[in-house]
C-alpha cells in the first residue's frame, strides 16, 4: 500500500514549481558578439524560396569577398524575433540582419542598430521615398529597403466570372462599390463562397482607409487617428459581414490565421483578399496563376485618393556592436547595389528599390513578379505621403486591431466601443 | 509493499542506523550527479535568480536592465489582460484537472478488471499523453475544430446545423483546448493502475462474501485506498495545468485569441517577455505565478488531511 510518504511526492512537485520561475533569460552581458575576423552572421527570416535565393547570393559574394565565410541563419517569422531579441539581450547579435517596419524603432532607439549613411552605404540609385522608409527620427538611416511594398486587393477573375459579376475599375472604384460586388458574387455564388474575405481584421486595410480620411495609424507623437475614425472603420467591418460580403465571424478569425496556401482566397473561396505586393507571387501561385492586382479602393473614386504608399517589405540591417562593422556594411551594401546580388535575389523580397538593380534584374522576373512589379509602376504618380515610421510597441498593434475587430464581430461590442478599445490599448501599448 | 512504500521503508531504517555508517567516500556519487547538478545549476537556478532580479527592472531584452522596484508588481494589478489571463487559466485548471482524473481513474478501474490484452490497451490509451503536448497535435485539433473541420462534418452528417467553429468562436474555444487537455489522461491513468495493483484482493474477497455489489466495493474499498494516489495525481497536475502553454500557443497562433478567450497566464507572459519586450514585466508575472501554484499546492496539502487516507 501507498505509505505516508508525503515528502517523496513533495521531493516530485519541487522541480515542476521551479521550472516555472525560470522562464527568464540570462541577464545581458556586455561582451560584444558575432565571429571573428573574416566572418560574418547573416539572419533573416522567410519561407524556403527566399532561403534558398539567399543562400546563393552569399554563395555570389565569395567572388567579391573570397576570404569572408558568411554564415547564413534563416528562420520563421515568428521564431525569428524570439532568437533575435534573446541574442541581442545575449551579446551575440548576428551582425547583418533581416528587419521589419513593426520592430524598427524598437530596436533603433534602444541603440542595437547601426547608421548607416554615415557608414558608408551608397543610396544614391534609391527613390528618395524608399530610403527614407528606413529613417529613424533623431537616429537616422539605420536600416535599408530590401524591397518595395505595397497594399494591395487581389481579384480572382475566375470566381468573378462564375458568379457573373464584373471585374471593378480600379480607378474609380469606391468601398460600397466593393461591397456591392462582394455580396452580389456572394449570392450568386456556391455556398461557402464568399466576396471578400473579413478585411476588418486586417491592418493594411486599416491604414489604407485611416490615410483616406486623411489620417494615419500613427502621428509624429502617437496614434494617426481619433477613436471616431476608428469606429467608422468598424462599422464598415461590420457592414461586410453583416451584407454577407465576408464571410460569418468564426470563418474570417480562422481567415486571419491561415497561410497562403490554404486561405480561402487560394482555394477559391472568396473572389477578392487584401495582400502585400510582395505576397503576389506566392497567392498567383497558389491561386492558379491568373490574380489580378488591383488598386484598394477609394471613399470619392478617385484613384489619386487611394492615399497608396511605398512601404519597406522588410530591411536589411547591421548590429551596432559589429565586431567589424565595415565587412558587414559592404556586404549590406553589396546585396542593395549590386546587379549580381539583383539577380540572385530577385523581387522575391519585394520590388528591388535601387532603380539600376530593378532594371538590371527586368529579363529575369517571372509574370507573376511582373505583375507586381507594373503595379508599383502604374501607382508611383498617385501615391499619398509616406507614412510616420511604426513607434516603439507599435508592434502590437496588429494584435490589437484582431482582439477589437473579433469582439465586434462576435457582438460583443460595437463599432463605437470598438473603435475606443483600439485606441486606447494602442495608445497605451505606445507610451511605454 | 509497493515501490514507493519500500522506499519509505529505507529512508527510515537509514535514518535509524545512519550514525553508525562509516563516513563514505562520496567522490564517485558527486560525479555521476554532476550533470544533473550542473543542470540544476545552470538551467534552473542561476536563470531563477536571475528572474528575481529581472522582475524588479524594466527591461526590454534589447538594452541593460533598470532597476524600479516594485512597480511591476503594482503595474499587474492595473493589468486587466493578466486578470482575464488568470481567469481563463483558473477555469482551465478547475474544469479540466478534475475531468482529466476522472477518465482517467475510470478508465484505470475498466483496465484493471483483467482484461484480455491489457498492455495493448494500456499502450493505446497512454498515446495521447505522448502526443497531446506535441505541436503536430495541436494543429491537428485547430483542424478538425475548425469551422469545416472533421467534426463539424461529422455532427452535420447528424443532422445539426448552425455549428460553430469551435476554436474560432470565443465562447467554445476554452472548452475545445480543455477538452484536448482532458484527451492526455495518460500519465495519471498509468498511475492509477499501479495504484489499483496494490489494493490487496483480501478485501475484495471479503466484501464479496459479505455480499457487497461491484458499485459499493469501487466506494467503500478502491476509492478509499486509493486516496493517496488521487491526491499525489492532483497535485501534479494542478502544477502541471497551470504551467500549459504549448496548445494554447498552437491553436490559437501565438495570440490567445479569439477575443483573448484563450489567453493563458504563460501565454501572456510569453506574449509579454518576447513580442512587448517587457521581460522584467515577465519575469515578476513568472514569480507571481510561482506563488499561485505554491499557495495551490499548499492548499492542496492542508484539504488532503480531511480526504486523504493512508492505510499504514
Amino acid at each position: 500500500m501507498p505509505t505516508r510518504r508525503q515528502a517523496l511526492g513533495l521531493s516530485l512537485t519541487v522541480p515542476a514549481l521551479w521550472g516555472l520561475a525560470a522562464c527568464g533569460p540570462n541577464q545581458s552581458s556586455s561582451s560584444s558578439g558575432g565571429g571573428g575576423a573574416g566572418s560574418l552572421r547573416f539572419m533573416w527570416w522567410g519561407n524556403a524560396i527566399r532561403d534558398d535565393l539567399t543562400r546563393k547570393a552569399i554563395d555570389a559574394y565569395k567572388d567579391v569577398q573570397p576570404d569572408l565565410t558568411i554564415s547564413g541563419e534563416p528562420a520563421d517569422w515568428s521564431g525569428y524575433w524570439d532568437k533575435l531579441a534573446t541574442q541581442v539581450a545575449g551579446g551575440d547579435m548576428p551582425e547583418v540582419i533581416q528587419m521589419d517596419e513593426k520592430y524598427l524603432s524598437e530596436y533603433g532607439n534602444r541603440g542595437a542598430l547601426l547608421e548607416l549613411a554615415d557608414a558608408g552605404l551608397d543610396t544614391s540609385d534609391f527613390e528618395d521615398t524608399s530610403v527614407k522608409a528606413g529613417e529613424v527620427p533623431d537616429k537616422g538611416l539605420l536600416a535599408i529597403n530590401a524591397g518595395v511594398n505595397t497594399p494591395v486587393l487581389l481579384a480572382n477573375p475566375a470566381v468573378f466570372e462564375k458568379a457573373g459579376v464584373d471585374l471593378p475599375d480600379d480607378t474609380t472604384w469606391t468601398w460600397d462599390d466593393l461591397i456591392d460586388r462582394a455580396t452580389r458574387i456572394t449570392e450568386k455564388s456556391a455556398k461557402g463562397v464568399y466576396g471578400i474575405q473579413q478585411i476588418g481584421l486586417v491592418q493594411a486595410t486599416f491604414q489604407v482607409y485611416m490615410r483616406q480620411f486623411g489620417k494615419d495609424q500613427y502621428a509624429t507623437d502617437g496614434a494617426g487617428f481619433s477613436a471616431e475614425d476608428a469606429e467608422e472603420f468598424f462599422a464598415y467591418a461590420q457592414k461586410l459581414q453583416d451584407t454577407k460580403a465576408s464571410p460569418g465571424a468564426s470563418l474570417a478569425v480562422e481567415e486571419a490565421g491561415q497561410s497562403v496556401d490554404q486561405s480561402m482566397f487560394s482555394t477559391g473561396k472568396t473572389a477578392m483578399q487584401v495582400a502585400w505586393s510582395n505576397q503576389v507571387v506566392a497567392f498567383d501561385a497558389a491561386a492558379g496563376g491568373d490574380v489580378r492586382v488591383l488598386r484598394m479602393p477609394s471613399m470619392t473614386g478617385r484613384a489619386a485618393d487611394a492615399q497608396l504608399w511605398y512601404k519597406a517589405s522588410m530591411y536589411f540591417a547591421v548590429a551596432a556592436k559589429a565586431s567589424d562593422p565595415k565587412q558587414a556594411v559592404a556586404f549590406v551594401d553589396w546585396l542593395v547595389n549590386s546587379p549580381d546580388a539583383g539577380k540572385q535575389l530577385l523581387a522575391e523580397r519585394g520590388v528591388p528599390a535601387n532603380l539600376e538593380v530593378r532594371k538590371a534584374i527586368e529579363g529575369d522576373l517571372t509574370e507573376s513578379d511582373r505583375k507586381a512589379v507594373d503595379f508599383i509602376e502604374d501607382i508611383a504618380g498617385e501615391l499619398g505621403e509616406t507614412p510616420v515610421i511604426t513607434p516603439q510597441g507599435g508592434g502590437e498593434f496588429e494584435d490589437i486591431l484582431k482582439r477589437c475587430g473579433e469582439d465586434l464581430l462576435f457582438g460583443r461590442q460595437d463599432a463605437k466601443a470598438a473603435g475606443k478599445a483600439l485606441l486606447d490599448q494602442l495608445t497605451s501599448a505606445i507610451s511605454v | 509493499m509497493s515501490a514507493l512504500g519500500e522506499l519509505a521503508t529505507m529512508a527510515k531504517t537509514r535514518r535509524r542506523g545512519g550514525v553508525k555508517e562509516k563516513h563514505p567516500d562520496n567522490k564517485p556519487a558527486l560525479a555521476f550527479m554532476l550533470p544533473w547538478l550542473l543542470g540544476l545549476l545552470g538551467i534552473t537556478l542561476l536563470p531563477m535568480i536571475a528572474s528575481l532580479y529581472l522582475s524588479f527592472t524594466d527591461y526590454s531584452l534589447l538594452a541593460a536592465p533598470r532597476w524600479i522596484g516594485l512597480q511591476n508588481f503594482v503595474d499587474m494589478f492595473h493589468d486587466a489582460r493578466l486578470m482575464s489571463s488568470l481567469k481563463v487559466t483558473l477555469i482551465y485548471v478547475v474544469v479540466g484537472v478534475p475531468l482529466q482524473l476522472a477518465l482517467a481513474l475510470a478508465l484505470a478501474v475498466l483496465l484493471n478488471e483483467g482484461l484480455k490484452g491489457l498492455s495493448f490497451y494500456r499502450s493505446i490509451f497512454y498515446l495521447p499523453s505522448l502526443l497531446g503536448g506535441s505541436v503536430a497535435i495541436a494543429i491537428l485539433w485547430r483542424q478538425m475544430f475548425g469551422t469545416g473541420g472533421l467534426v463539424n462534418q461529422f455532427l452535420g452528417m447528424l443532422g445539426l446545423t448552425n455549428l460553430p467553429g469551435w476554436i474560432s468562436d470565443p465562447s467554445t474555444a476554452l472548452g475545445t483546448i480543455i477538452l484536448l487537455h482532458v484527451w492526455t489522461f495518460g500519465s495519471p491513468m498509468i498511475i492509477f493502475l499501479a495504484g489499483l495493483r496494490q489494493i490487496p484482493q483480501m478485501y475484495y474477497e471479503a466484501a464479496a462474501v459479505d455480499g457487497a455489489t461491484r458499485w459499493s466495493r469501487f466506494l467503500r474499498i478502491t476509492l478509499p485506498l486509493l486516496t493517496p494516489i488521487i491526491f499525489f495525481n492532483l497535485v501534479l497536475q494542478v502544477i502541471n495545468a497551470f504551467q500549459s502553454f504549448t496548445q494554447a500557443f498552437v491553436v490559437s497562433g501565438g495570440t490567445g485569441g479569439p477575443s483573448d478567450s484563450t489567453l493563458f497566464y504563460t501565454l501572456y507572459l510569453y506574449q509579454k517577455g518576447f513580442t512587448q519586450f517587457d521581460m522584467g514585466y515577465a519575469s515578476a508575472m513568472a514569480w507571481l505565478l510561482l506563488v499561485i501554484v505554491a499557495l495551490f499546492t499548499a492548499v492542496n496539502f492542508l484539504v488532503s488531511k480531511f480526504w486523504v487516507f493512508y492505510d499504514d
